[in-house]
Order: C-alpha cells, then structure tokens, then sequence
C-alpha cells in the first residue's frame, strides 16, 4: 500500500522519518521497521497486518507473564490477527481488537505491555485498507522479520545489560538471579558496580519522576551480597573444548572480558600483562577509594578459576607478537592507553624532579607508593576523572595544598559530578580558566609553574567553547609536584612491522563491529581502539570480541549478529525523551547510600562509598518502571 | 525514607512526616512513605484488588487497582504509588471501570467453570470481584486451553490447578519474601507462563496456598468439606511449639476439617490439626490390676487414687506434667497435690527450659530474661544457635524479615545446611558438640577487645580452625560482625541443652550475650522449643525437680508412685531408665489414648484434647495465649480440674478455682523484662572426639500419634517417619536403606538418607513420628536426657 511513516505526531507519506539504515546487512534492504511508537514501511511487498501479527507474537513470546492485560491480552490480539489472516475476520473484530490493545496500552504494568500495541494501533489507523482487505481475502504473503527488545538503559548500555531484568531479580530478593543475569554479559559487576560512569542512569526514564534508578549501585549490591553471604559464584556451564588457543594483550576489563567469553565458550585462554596484577587502568588509575583492589583481584580470580591463564610481567614486543601469532590461533589485543598526552609547555620534556605524568603517579600511588615523598604541594592539571583521581589520591598522602587546574570552567568538566563534589568536599583548590605555559624549575627540582589566564571564545568541534589564553595575564604558582592529567595515549611499538594497521589517530584499527583488525587472525578492543574511553566500553568490546573470535574459529569467518545490527540500528533512536511526561506520580525518592564524611575519608583510602544496604536496595528496586521496548524489522 | 515498602506488618512508622491528600473528595492524612491504597484504606474506600496482600510487597500484577491522579493522563496502581502532599485521586470512573472488567474478562478466558466443586466456592476473590465488578460476558477467546495438571504437589495435601490459576503471583512472592524457600517459580513467558514447583525445596508449610485468593492452590488435609456458610471458624492457639501462634480452626459436624491464620504459619500448625478430632480416644477411666485392664468408674478411679497416697504415702509420689498442659491444668495439679503432701514435682518441659534458665542465673542473676521475640525485628544482627525450620518456622520466617528489612546480619551456628544458611553472613557449620570451640574463641577475642584480658581461655584459633574446619575468614568475619553489632539478638533453640555439655554451652551462649550488650541495649537473648507451654510451666514449678530426677527416684525406690498428665514419657525420657523407674511402681496417668506409658498405668483417667479446654499458655515472648476450645467436651472426658478436685476433696481439700485464677495472673506479673548487665562466666567444655549425633524435630505433641498408630495423617506428611540424615562418607556402604545407630547409651534401628547438607561426622537423626528409637540412645545421667552431641559408637547395616 506504499510508502507510510508514522512515529510520535507525525505521520508522512512518500517520506521515511525515521534514522535507519538502507540495509540491515549488505544486500539485505530493510523493507519496513515496527516499533514502540509507529511504524514506518518502504516496500510494497510489505503487508502491514502480516507485519502487526509477527509483532504480536514476538512481544507474547516476550511478555513477561507479569501482568493480566499483557499477559492475557497479547494472545488474544495474536488469535484475533490469525483470524483475519485466515481469512475469517468479521468487521467487529477491528474493532474489538483496537479496544483490548487501548486496554492492554493503558493498564499493562511495564513498556512492553505499554507501548507493543501503539504501532499496531496506528496501523489499524493509518492503514485501515490492508485490514479491510484481509477481512475479504486473508493474506497469503508471510514476511521474514528480525525482533529486538531494548529499553532506554539497556540502549545505552554498550554492553547492553538486561538491566530491567536485574533490577525485577533485586525487587524480588532473588539476588544471586541478578548476578547471573548481569555475568551473562559482564564479568567484572562489583567493578563496573563501584565506576562505572552509567550511561544507562542517563538515560533512564525515572529522571523525570523523583531522580534516575541507582542502577549502578544495585549492580554492586548484588555483586557484593556474594561475598557477604560467602555463596558460590554462579557460571554458565564451561562448554567442551573447541581446542583452539587464543592469546590476549593485556589483563585489563577488555582483555578479561575477552578471556572469560572465549573460556566458557571451550577454549584455552593466555593473557600476556605487562604488570603483576590483573585489572589494567582499573587497578593502576582508579585509586582504592573508589576500587579497593580486593574486589578486582576476586573478579580475576573467578576469571583464571574456568581455566584461564595469566601471566604476569610479560611485556609483549614485537619479537614475542610475531611468536604469538604463530602459536595462538587467534590474538585479541587489549592494552589499553598507557601514555600520556604531552601538555606542550617548556620544560615538560626536561624530566625534572617533581614532574609525573598522571597515569604514572597514579600508578605509583596504586603500588602504595608515594610517587615524590620530597614534594609536598601539588598541582594537577586537567578535568577529567584521572585529574579528580590524581587530586584526591594527593590528598590522602597527606600532601598540601592541592590544587586542580583547568583551562574552562567547572561546567565544562568531563570528570564525574560526584567526583568533582568529593573533591571540593575534601579540600581541593579548584582553579578554573587557567592553564600552564612554563615549568619553572630549580636544581632540576619544580618549584613552581607559570600559567595563563584564559577565557572562553567560540564553541569548537566537540561543541564546548574554545579556551583562549589572555594576553599578558601570566602569573606565577608555587609547587613541588606537578601532574599533568590531560589526556592519555595509546602506545603500539609491538605492532611494528605487522599486519596490523593503525589509524591515523595511533589507535587499532577494527571494524567497529567485530572488532577484527586488517590481520583476520587479531582482534582488538577497549581504549587501544577508541582512545581513553569508559570501562564498559572495553568490557562491552573485550565480550564481542570473544563472540567474534569464536564465529571466526569455527565458521571461518567473524560476522556481526542480528542482535548486534539491532543495537546499531537503535542507537540513532532516541528511546531517551527528556521531554517525556511520564505518567508516574513521584512518591519515592532515589535511596542514597552511605558515603563517609570528607574529613574522616581524606586522610585514608578506605572505600568512601560503602553502598547501599538491602532494604534500600530492594525499596531501589521497587522504582524500576520496566520501560521495555520492542523494534522489528522486515527484511 | 519510605520504609514503608520494606514494613510488611503495617505497624507504625515512626519519623515519618504526614502528607494530606484526597481521594474521592474525602481527605485522608496519612504518613509519608505510604501507598494510595493504605490511605483509601485509611479512607474506608474500597479499591478492588486481587494480587494484593498485606504481607507481601506490591506486585502490581493484577492491575484492577488502578486510579486516576489529577495531572496525570493515564491511570497508575493504587498498591504501589506512593502519596503525594496535595494529590487528587479517583478510584471510580468510566474508564477505570473500562479497564478494571477488561482485566477481568482476560482472567476469565478459559477459567474453568469449576465453582461449584471448587473448595473456594463463596470464599474466592474472582468470585467477588466479577460479582462486585458485574463482569457478565466473555468477548475474548482463545484456542489454546489449559492443562489441569498432576494430583497433589510436593506433598498430597497441597494442590496446584494450573487451569485455575489467574497468575497473580501471590504464591510465588510469598515462597520467595515470606519463607524464602523458593519452591515456587515462573516458568515460560507470555500465556504459556505457568508456576512451576520445585518439590525438593518446598517446606510444606502451606504459605502458598494461605495467600492464594483463589482455589488454584487448595489444601486437602482431610476428606469432609464444608462451604463458609456451612462451618464455623474458632480461635483458638497452635500447641506445637513455643512460638503458639494463633490459629483458627475451621469446625463442620463436630470436627476439625482445616486451619486458618491471617499470619504466616508453619506445616505442623496448617496440616497437624487433626490430633484436635480424638476418634480413638478412651473415654472410660481404667485401671490395671496383674495384668487386666478393665474399665471402671471415674469415683472407683479416684478412690484408687486416693488409696495408693494414703499407703504409699505422698511423698514418696512424683508427679511429671506434660509441656503443653495449660497454666490453670498444672496450677491444679501443684495447687491440690502439694497441699495433699505431695513434694516431687517436675515437667518435661525443663528439657527445654533447665539449662538455658540455669545458665541465665548464673550469667545475669535473674530467672527469668522476659524479652519479646517481637525485638528480633528491630535487630541488626541475629545470632542464631538452632534450625528453626523443623521446630519454629515462623520464628525463621521473622528472622529473614529483619535481614530483608533491617539490613540485618545473621551469625547461624548449627550442623546442618538449612535455608536460613544461605542468607547468613557468617554460617558456622560445626559438628554437634563443637560449638563450644567457636564460642570460647568467640568470647576470648570479644573479651580482649572489650579489655577484658583475663579471658585467655585457651581457645587457640589455628586449634579451633583444625577441629571445626572452619575457614580463619568466617571466623574473624563473625568476630567483627558481633564487636559492630549495637542491636544483638541472641535465639537458642532448646536441643542445644540436650547435652552434657549443655548447660556449659547455654552459659557461653549468654556470656556471648553480656559481651555485646543483647540484654541490655540489644535485643535480647530468646529461647524457643517444641512445647507450646513450655516456659508456663518452667514458671509455675519454678522450673521443679527434673523429671529424669523423679525416675531415678523411682528406680531406686525413694519415690514409689509417679503421677504423669498429658504427656507419654516413652517418647520423651530414656527408654531403659524409665522402664526400670516403672517397675512395680503406682503409675496415675491422665491423657487421650493407651500409648505405651498409659499400658504400664495402674490408674489411666481419659482427659480432654487441646481443642476441648479453655486456659492459657506462656510463649516464648513471655506473652500470654488463651486457648480456647473448639468443641464441646466429651461428657466422658474428664478435666485436671475435675480429677485434682475429687482427689483433694477425699483429704478434706476445697479448691477455690479463683485463687487458681489468681495464681495464674500473678505468674507473668512476677516477670519482669531484664535489661542489664550480667557477669562474664568462663564456660568449660568437655570436648570429646569422634562422630557426634544431634537431632531434630524430636519433642513433638505425642497426640499426633506415632508411625504405628497414626492420629495425625497430616504430621505424617509434613514431618514424615524417622530417620538418619548421614553425609555419604559416612554411609557404612552403599546403597543402605537401613542402619543399625549405636550410640554412647544405646543402639536403634533406623532409615537412613543421604545428605550433603550434614558435616561428616555428625549425622543428624530427624525424629518424626517413630520418637521410640531415639530414647533407646537417649542418655539417663543427667538432669535433661542427652541427644545432642552424643558419641556414635558405629553405624553398621542392619
């Protein structure tokens, strides 16, 4: 019946209004597209009604069992809509349908129930003909369609947690039921629980009630009822052995990731990891206040439990690169961003005392040691989370003052807010629109730093406002330590001479959904491929990753799923309105956990969050709206 | 904070602010933190509900519910929407009217019409709700029907009809939040979705079928029915157990067809009630003379009786009361008896009650704690040194609602892996017997943290480590678990008394106690048994002589007749020492039945069952129950009080039942709720190598009957016969069904299972409903009979 797109108000003819793709694979057109606010259909081979049962029956094969007028209702819709397939529906039976998916739509309990019957709705609207038409003749063509169900959080999840799934297991005090549904995909949840900068709470439709479900703190809820309850971790069974090798770089969250995935699947797993302990940037740039270590050296250790070796203090060069790709079937590489970004000023290069890059005093202070016991005040620059690690960690080594230094404004900050409050809680000295020009230095010592002001002039690419120094407003602050934190980069000597291709950038390069790189044998994920990026990411890469490595051991050839090419698809929607009314009163406000006071948790690296305790964490739970989505394509 | 959602008992909040709203135009003031629906209640407007129940969080799943809030375009659920300052709500329009009877008519697709067979029959929430709603037509329809599904469901009186079942989801939160045992489940998704039982872990308990609103989880304990209208509901209280929780019984023609309890009960309280129905009950006085039994006169019994004091003389009688006699019954017995001259008194509840009161004076120098099992609730921490799934249920049940609802943590000390295990911080799996090495450590590192150096006892940790296997972890983790307790709660089963180390682990139980303040800012140190009036009765005799005392008495001849009402010693006390006590002596019983110990009686009085008497009993909370009765008495069945009275009178006694009254009032007045400090008493142990048996569920009410002669078909069920709960390791071979048990003082014939959930080394030897065996290895030379922690000899095939 043509070309129809109707999604929110809008309804178009001859027009798609809708961000998606030509092809869902390459020769495979998208024909049509059904989702939980309209419809939108492209070809004419489409029948609208064939479409509307194949969505029915999906959401009854997903409908949780939960609630009556889902439960009951869909299946009802789906034997009305058989009906008319058949050939056997009667008029009243449009109209029957279109008032139990009213009923289903307005009294169901969560998004599937509430938002499954709208596309159907607008088609029996907007595309009554089709309807009429099978009333008198049935429909003879069936479609082929692909199903996904999504929900704001799990959207922006890049690893694409079933978060309303874990959330219900809380609700239900079925906490060992919520941890195996977050291993599925994640495999370090006490980790990401405590860091994780949670994307999903962003975007999460309880925002516009009283505040955004503490999704993350459940995750570390559940993850730690484990160890309190001394219960046995719950694993996938192990599968048999596929007798395949694969090496992987680095014993970060990607490289864990990818050797817990590739483990389960049956095969033998070594990781190479430069240092002597598991966890990557999470062990050496996230300071025990925020991770004590304990928590990531468990999470390894379940990891090396299902057979994974890991060995330790083994640099990967190019000599041992070239050896691996002969002994290992495959090779993921995920070594993270160890560098530093220069800040271009003179003196940086000179090594003198009292200059430490960022991710190195972190490093050092992660180690227990104090990275310049001489110095005693310090100033870090830069606005990101490892500036407010590198302030804070200062501060806990009873160094003074410590001051931040920044060249926009607390505004334009990319560190996490609460990282930024903490901070200023604790004592930092926040100093904004100012950035260094000179080391000023003394025997080879710093004694102190000319800065510049600066103010802020047009937006550039990223849409913040440019900083641009004042002329003639240079002044002059004292210090004994200072730690540049601007920015991290990625260092590949070992892939020299490999077929290994790196961007212009410095990064590896993959194809961004499987992940492998111009070598088919190597793969490669987390900050090595994106540039210093979040944890979850690399978590998120280092899984599909696996997923890939194993389609490419057995079939020969690494191919993104179906359920992949959904998500890609998705992100261009906005499931997230920020508009939205939600129809829930607000009543219950966000449970906080309990965080110590800053002047008992400045002076020790004792974990300041302490978490949520479990009435909070099940009255947390109770929040969750379940605003499950569906998204279909016909192919 | 809204704790509200976490409150499943409706008490009060407290620091909660009010917030005023409207619904319907009527205002209500109520706390903050509080659902639309509490407030309705409050209101006295009614909001349909079906999935909704008092004691479980909201599940929002029937959606009947649903109101409308000014400012708000769609409806939400009144159960799970918390008030608002200044809300509007409505709970009656057209569209909720729409959507309310839609909701109803999709439950109602493929319901079967199965009302009239129906055990729910007048009392079923759809029912009511489609009459109330006026649901009168089905538009919807759909091919795929329903299965009716299997007879019987874990065990044969409870029952699932699958095809019934509207989904609601009741008996799945109340498996999962009330008891925790999880043995009900969702399974499937969409119409398919269907509850799926998991036998294995199903507690028999009859939660489910408690909350279902409909007849899709039934109960058929026994075979008459009877419609609402047709029975009559009495109150009355459960005597199975020292919690005494109270009960209706449901009555048709003359007999006890079912319980009923707005709150939680266990299996033995839900399924055990038929022993309240005495059919093969004695009804004539007896007396046994070389051997006859013949039936007699009650004034021919009596005058027996009182023959047998003159010669023999009353003080050379004992008299054992059984532990679920009620205050007036033993107030009788004390009150006539002693002033005829009688002095040797005792009751088989000091099994349960001697040492933990005996360790009390000694700890706190008082007799009584008289604390409220109501304070676990507001614990943070319990400690727990028992099962309570097998005896206390409910108290189990309370006790995982303080984790869930306080943040509460638990400190479990027992040899068995049970349910409440799996939510405990620290589970202390110790062989029987091996408490004491956790305790004294446990004491000696508390004590130096609280400056208290001369508790250097000895308890070495790489020693307690090596014996008890405990990880170094659990143990230092249950030692900072109790230094940061500031709200303790101390619950002791009474089988831990049952040792000769008993009385030494009760006293380190309580200096435990006095190291973390639980009697004085904390929440108590509480004691729960098998017997519903078992700390009633430690009140009247002021705990007494012990009965194992008085048959000692008797063996050696200084005592020569024994009074024993209600209770069948063959159960309870050492087989060979109470055989030997009974010989040639004048033996008085006073009970429903000829059970082995009335067969030996030279005079047996037929006395009243426990749902033919009214009086009270004390519980474990030191709360006061009444029992009342729910049939009219058998004219032949004679009460304590008669008997007490006709006896007196023949020695010029007059009993003046309102000083009876009295005494009975003043019992709990001369208790007084103890907080304070109490002295830190070194324990000393005996500790003894080798495997160790303890046991479980091996008190109960000897009225149920016994596997021979079973009273109780419901027990059956839910307590099932004796028998070994071995660890595979120590199967003697494999494959036995059977074992021969020989223990320090005796050997027994007995089933045997496999477990995994017992240590090796310490079988556990679950009692039932053949409680004979265990008193052929129960030891005679204490004042309670030793069960716990007793040395095996060797388990051998039979």
């Amino acid at each position: 019946m043509g070309v129809l797109s109707c999604w929110g108000e809008r309804v178009e003819r001859e027009q798609g209004i809708l961000p998606l793709p030509e092809e869902f694979r390459p020769g495979l057109k998208i024909k049509a597209f059904m989702g939980w606010d309209g419809f939108e259909i492209r070809d004419e081979s489409v029948n609208i009604v064939d479409m509307c049962l194949a969505w029915m029956e999906e959401i009854q094969r997903y409908s949780c069992g939960k609630c009556f007028p889902c439960r009951i209702g869909t299946k009802v819709a789906c034997e009305i809509l058989r009906k008319i397939l058949r050939g056997q529906g009667e008029e009243k039976d449009l109209e029957k349908l279109e008032g139990l998916l009213e009923s289903i739509r307005d009294s169901s309990k969560c998004g599937i129930g509430q938002t499954s019957p709208i596309p159907v709705l607008k088609a029996l609207r907007y595309m009554r003909e089709a309807f009429e038409k099978a009333l008198k003749e049935g429909v003879r063509e069936r479609g082929k369609y692909v199903f996904r169900l999504t929900a704001p959080c799990i959207n922006a999840c890049p690893a694409h947690l079933d978060i309303p799934s874990y959330v219900e297991a809380v609700r239900e005090h079925e906490f060992s039921e919520s941890l195996r549904i977050i291993r599925e995909r994640l495999c370090l949840p006490g980790t990401l629980g405590r860091v994780c900068v949670r994307p999903c709470e962003s975007n999460c439709r309880r925002t516009l009630v009283e505040g955004p479900v503490s999704i993350r703190e459940l995750k570390r809820f559940v993850a730690d009822y484990e160890i309190w309850k001394n219960r046995e971790p719950f694993f996938d069974q192990v599968q048999a052995p596929k007798g395949k090798r694969v090496a992987i770089i680095g014993a970060g969250p990607a490289g864990l990731s990818c050797a817990h995935f590739l483990a389960l699947l049956g095969y033998e797993v070594v990781i190479f990891e430069k240092h002597d302990r598991p966890g990557g940037m999470a062990r050496w740039g996230i300071p025990d206040y925020r991770l004590p270590p304990p928590i990531l050296e468990r999470e390894a250790a379940l990891i090396e439990r299902l057979g994974v070796r890991i060995e330790y203090n083994t640099d990967v060069d190019q000599k041992k690169f070239q050896e691996l790709l002969q002994q290992y079937d495959a090779i993921f590489i995920g070594v993270g961003a160890q560098g530093s970004t220069q800040m271009g000023v003179e003196g940086e290069k000179e090594n003198y005392e009292g200059f430490i890059p960022g991710v190195r005093y972190l490093y050092k202070i992660n180690r227990g040691e104090d990275p310049y016991s001489e110095g005693k005040s310090v100033i870090v620059v830069g606005g990101g989370n490892v500036a407010m690690d590198c302030v804070r960690t200062s501060l806990r080594l009873g160094k003074w003052p410590v001051r931040l230094v920044y060249r926009r404004t607390r505004a334009e900050m990319p560190a996490n807010e609460e990282e930024i409050v903490e901070a200023e809680e604790e004592g930092v000295e926040f100093h904004f629109l100012c950035n260094p020009t000179r080391i000023i230095a003394e025997q080879r010592k710093v004694k102190a730093v000319e800065l510049i002001r600066m103010r802020l002039g047009e937006p550039d690419a990223s849409g913040r406002r440019r900083p641009e120094p004042v002329p003639g407003s240079e002044f002059v602050m004292e210090t004994d330590i200072l730690v540049p934190a601007i920015g991290q980069r990625v260092e590949l000597p070992f892939l020299e001479g490999s077929k290994v291709k790196i961007s212009k950038g410095g990064t590896v390069e993959v194809d961004p959904l499987t992940f492998q790189t111009s070598d088919p044998k190597v793969f490669s994920g987390g900050d090595c491929v994106t540039g210093p990026d979040v944890l979850i990411r690399a978590a998120a890469a280092g899984r599909t990753a696996a997923l890939m490595i194993h389609a490419f051991l057995q079939k020969g050839k690494a191919e993104p799923t179906d359920e992949q090419l959904m998500d890609k698809i998705l992100e261009k929607f906005k499931l997230f309105d920020p508009k939205e009314k939600v129809q829930v009163p607000p009543g219950q406000k966000r449970e906080e956990p309990f965080v110590l006071e800053p002047e008992v948790r400045r002076h020790t690296f004792e974990e300041v969050n302490k978490g949520l305790k479990t009435p909070q964490a099940i009255r947390e739970a109770l929040r969750c709206l379940r605003c499950y989505r569906g998204a279909m394509v016909a192919l | 904070m809204p704790e509200v959602l976490s409150r499943r008992d409706g008490g009060p909040l407290r620091g909660m602010k009010m917030v005023r709203l409207r619904i319907d135009g009527k205002e209500v003031e109520i706390e903050e933190g509080r659902t639309i629906l509490e407030a309705a209640k409050k209101a006295g407007i009614r909001i349909p509900t079906l999935c909704y129940h008092e004691r479980l969080l909201p599940i929002a799943s029937c959606r009947l519910c649903l109101v409308e809030v000014e400012g708000f375009e769609k409806p939400v659920t009144a159960c799970n929407t918390m008030v608002q300052e200044g809300m509007s709500v409505r709970t009656q329009s057209p569209l909720l009217s729409k959507l309310r009877k839609e909701s109803l008519k999709l439950i109602l697709i493929n319901h079967p019409l199965d009302c009239p067979i129906c055990d729910r029959g007048g009392e079923c929430e759809l029912q009511n709700l489609v009459y109330e709603l006026g649901v009168s037509e089905e538009p919807y329809v759909v091919e795929e029907k329903r299965e009716r599904g299997p007879q019987g469901q874990a065990i044969s009186f409870i029952r699932h009809w699958p095809d019934r079942c509207v989904l609601c989801l009741r008996c799945i939160r109340a498996c999962q939040e009330i008891t925790g045992a999880r043995a009900l489940e969702l399974e499937g998704t969409g119409y398919g979705a269907r509850i799926k039982v998991k036998e294995d872990r199903c507690l028999k308990c009859g939660e489910c079928v408690r909350v279902c609103p409909i007849g899709a989880m039934t109960e058929r304990t026994v075979f008459k029915r009877a419609r609402p209208w047709q029975r009559q509901e009495k109150e009355t209280v459960c005597s199975h157990c020292s919690l005494v929780c109270e009960v209706k019984i449901k009555v048709f023609e003359g007999e006890a067809i079912g319980v009923s309890s707005e709150k939680s009960l266990c299996g033995k309280g839900f399924f055990g009630f038929q022993y309240l129905n005495p059919k093969e009950r004695l009804l004539k006085p007896l007396m046994g003379t070389d051997g006859y039994i013949r039936g007699v006169s009650f004034g021919e019994a009596v005058e027996a009786v009182q023959t047998a004091l003159r010669k023999i003389g009353p003080e050379r009688f004992g008299v054992i009361l059984g532990g679920r006699l009620t205050l007036e019954e033993g107030l009788y017995v004390k009150e006539v008896l002693t002033q005829v001259g009688v002095k040797e008194m005792g009751s088989t509840s000091y099994f349960h009650t001697g040492p933990f009161f005996k360790a009390f004076r000694e700890v706190f120098g008082e007799d009584h704690p008289g604390r409220s099992l109501e304070e676990v609730k507001e614990a943070d921490l319990v400690f727990l040194l028992g099962d309570l799934e097998g005896e206390n249920l409910v108290l189990a049940n309370w006790v995982r609602e303080t984790l869930f609802k306080n943040g509460a943590r638990l400190i479990l000390l027992y040899p068995r892996r049970v349910l409440l295990s799996e939510e405990a911080d620290c589970f202390l799996q110790v062989k029987a017997g091996d408490e004491g090495l956790v305790l004294g450590w446990l004491i000696q590192e508390l004590g130096k943290r609280k400056g208290l150096e001369g508790l250097s006892m000895g308890f070495d940790l790489e020693r307690v480590k090596d014996k008890t296997h405990l990880p170094e972890g659990l143990l230092k983790g249950a030692l900072e678990i109790l230094s940061e307790a500031k709200r303790p709660s101390f619950i002791v089963s009474s089988l831990y008394g049952l040792s000769p180390n008993g009385q030494a682990l009760m006293e380190a139980v309580m200096t435990l106690g006095v190291l973390c303040g639980a009697m004085k800012e904390g929440g108590g140190i509480h004691l729960v048994g098998p017997e519903a009036n078992m700390i009633g009765l430690s009140l009247i005799l002021k705990d007494g002589v012990s009965p194992l005392e008085i048959l000692r008495k008797l063996e050696k001849g200084e005592l020569q007749g024994l009074f024993v009402f209600g209770e069948d010693l063959f159960y309870k006390c050492p087989k060979g020492l109470l055989e030997r006590a009974l010989k040639d002596r004048f033996l008085v019983v006073w009970d429903l039945y000829l059970g082995p110990l009335a067969q030996k009686a030279k005079v047996f009085i037929p006395g009243l069952s426990h749902g033919e008497k009214e009086g009270h009993f004390i519980d474990s909370s030191y709360g006061l129950k009444k029992v009342r009765p729910v049939f009219s008495a058998e004219k032949e069945a004679i009460p304590i009080s008669t008997f007490m009275e006709e006896v007196g009178a023949g020695f010029g006694l007059k009993i003046d039942p309102q000083k009876i009254q009295r005494a009975q009032e003043e019992l709990l007045k001369g208790v007084k709720r103890f907080e304070g400090e109490g002295k830190v008493k070194v324990p000393s142990f005996n500790f003894t190598e080798g495997p160790r048996l303890f046991v479980e569920r091996a008190f109960l009410n000897h009225h149920v009957g016994t596997k021979d002669e079973l009273k109780d078909p419901g027990m059956a069920e839910i307590v099932g016969m004796g028998r070994l709960l071995l660890h595979p390791d120590d199967l003697p071979e494999r494959g036995l069904k059977e074992v021969r048990l020989v223990g320090a003082y005796g050997e027994t014939i007995l089933e045997v299972e496999e477990s995994l959930q017992v240590p090796s080394g310490s079988p556990c030897f679950r009692v039932g409903l053949n409680p004979v065996s265990l008193t052929e290895v129960m030891g005679e030379e204490g004042e309670v009979p030793y069960v716990w922690a007793t040395s095996i000899k060797r388990i051998e095939r039979v």
